[in-house]
């Protein structure tokens, strides 16, 4: 008999013991999370498909691309859109290949934002055309070229490349 | 005297792992997403000649058998009828044109007068000369002066005269090296 009371009472105890109400407990964890930096962009150039300065004498001097306004803004000779998927601001630059040693891309410019605006001269190596572009917005180029007297008659072609890099 | 050389390499284990720590916190950020688009860039570069006949048809109204006029002179010629014109394409352009020609007849009783203009660029025209077909025959017809750099020459006829009719067989430029 004094076993099961002792033993009643454990139970009681125990019983006792787990009715008391829990008391709250609490823990942080961390979460992190990197969003990768997007540039997305679509080049798009005015007329026929690639930029075409046509059929020029030598010695002449910033001859526009064919398709693109001469005497308004209405239509660039090539559009960089920096389209909505990007998050990050970009800087646009521009470079060229010559278009035969006797017509070097220092012959050709371009103009940013408007026709008839101050022309920056190319070269092989990256020119800037526009800093921190926002994320869905326009960069607009009229481009010309110079051709120099003594240039080999003939077709020509050169590489425009552009690049387009998140604003540091 | 086991523990002190523990205690080295625990030592030697800690200062290689803050050297690699210090060096990846050294790294500059991770490089920034570019993008690079071409756009390929055409030109074609004409060639000076010190003389050339008509290449081809630039523009024209009032004129039929428009490729008569082109090439060098062969007795058949483009009919130019009422104030007709045509503006014709050289091979290439001629430096420092010094002579224009052109070669035409008339048919009908009454002779067509005509004008002459130039061009580098097929837009913006200087005035040459003018003359009047007297001939039945092909005739040439020069006019000599310091015309620049041509590309194009434009025929005009100045007078409507309805029972007239101008052939105009070729035309000419030379350059001053020529």
């Amino acid at each position: 008999m004094k076993k099961i009371l002792i033993s009643l009472a454990m139970v009681l105890v125990l019983a006792g013991t787990m009715a008391v109400p829990a008391m709250a407990v609490e823990e942080g964890v961390t979460a992190s999370v990197t969003v990768s930096e997007v540039i997305d962009i679509t080049i798009s150039d005015a007329g026929d498909n690639g930029i075409q300065f046509g059929e020029l004498d030598p010695d002449t001097a910033d001859n526009p691309d064919e398709a693109q306004s001469t005497a308004d803004d209405t239509i660039p000779a090539v559009t960089v859109a920096i389209n909505p998927a990007t998050n990050v601001n970009c800087n646009v630059s521009l470079k060229g290949t010559d278009f035969h040693t006797s017509i070097p891309i220092t012959g050709a410019s371009f103009a940013e934002g408007a026709h008839d605006v101050a022309k920056t001269y190319m070269t092989t190596s990256y020119q800037s055309v526009a800093t921190s572009v926002a994320p869905n917005t326009d960069v607009e180029l009229w481009l010309f070229l110079s051709i120099p007297s003594g240039a080999a008659g003939g077709a020509h072609s050169s590489t425009y490349t552009y690049q387009i890099v998140k604003t540091p | 005297m086991k523990n002190k050389k523990q205690g080295k390499y625990l030592i030697l284990i800690i200062s290689m792992l803050l050297v690699c720590a210090l060096l990846i916190a050294g790294q500059p950020a991770v490089p920034v997403s570019a993008e690079e688009g071409d756009v390929e860039a055409e030109v074609t570069v004409s060639v000076p000649v010190k003389e050339s006949y008509g290449a081809s048809i630039a523009d024209s109204s009032r004129v039929v058998l428009l490729r008569r006029a082109l090439e060098e002179p062969d007795g058949q010629g483009a009919l130019m009828l009422g104030r007709g014109w045509v503006s014709i394409e050289l091979d290439g352009v001629v430096k420092d044109c010094q002579v224009i020609s052109v070669w035409l007849a008339k048919r009908g009783w009454r002779s067509p007068r005509f004008s002459v203009y130039a061009s580098s660029d097929g837009n913006n025209w200087t005035y040459i000369g003018d003359g009047e077909g007297k001939s039945k025959n092909y005739e040439r017809y020069d006019f000599s002066g310091a015309f620049g750099d041509v590309k194009y020459i434009r025929i005009e006829r100045n007078l409507l005269w309805s029972w007239s009719i101008m052939l105009l067989d070729a035309v000419y430029a030379k350059g001053g090296g020529a």
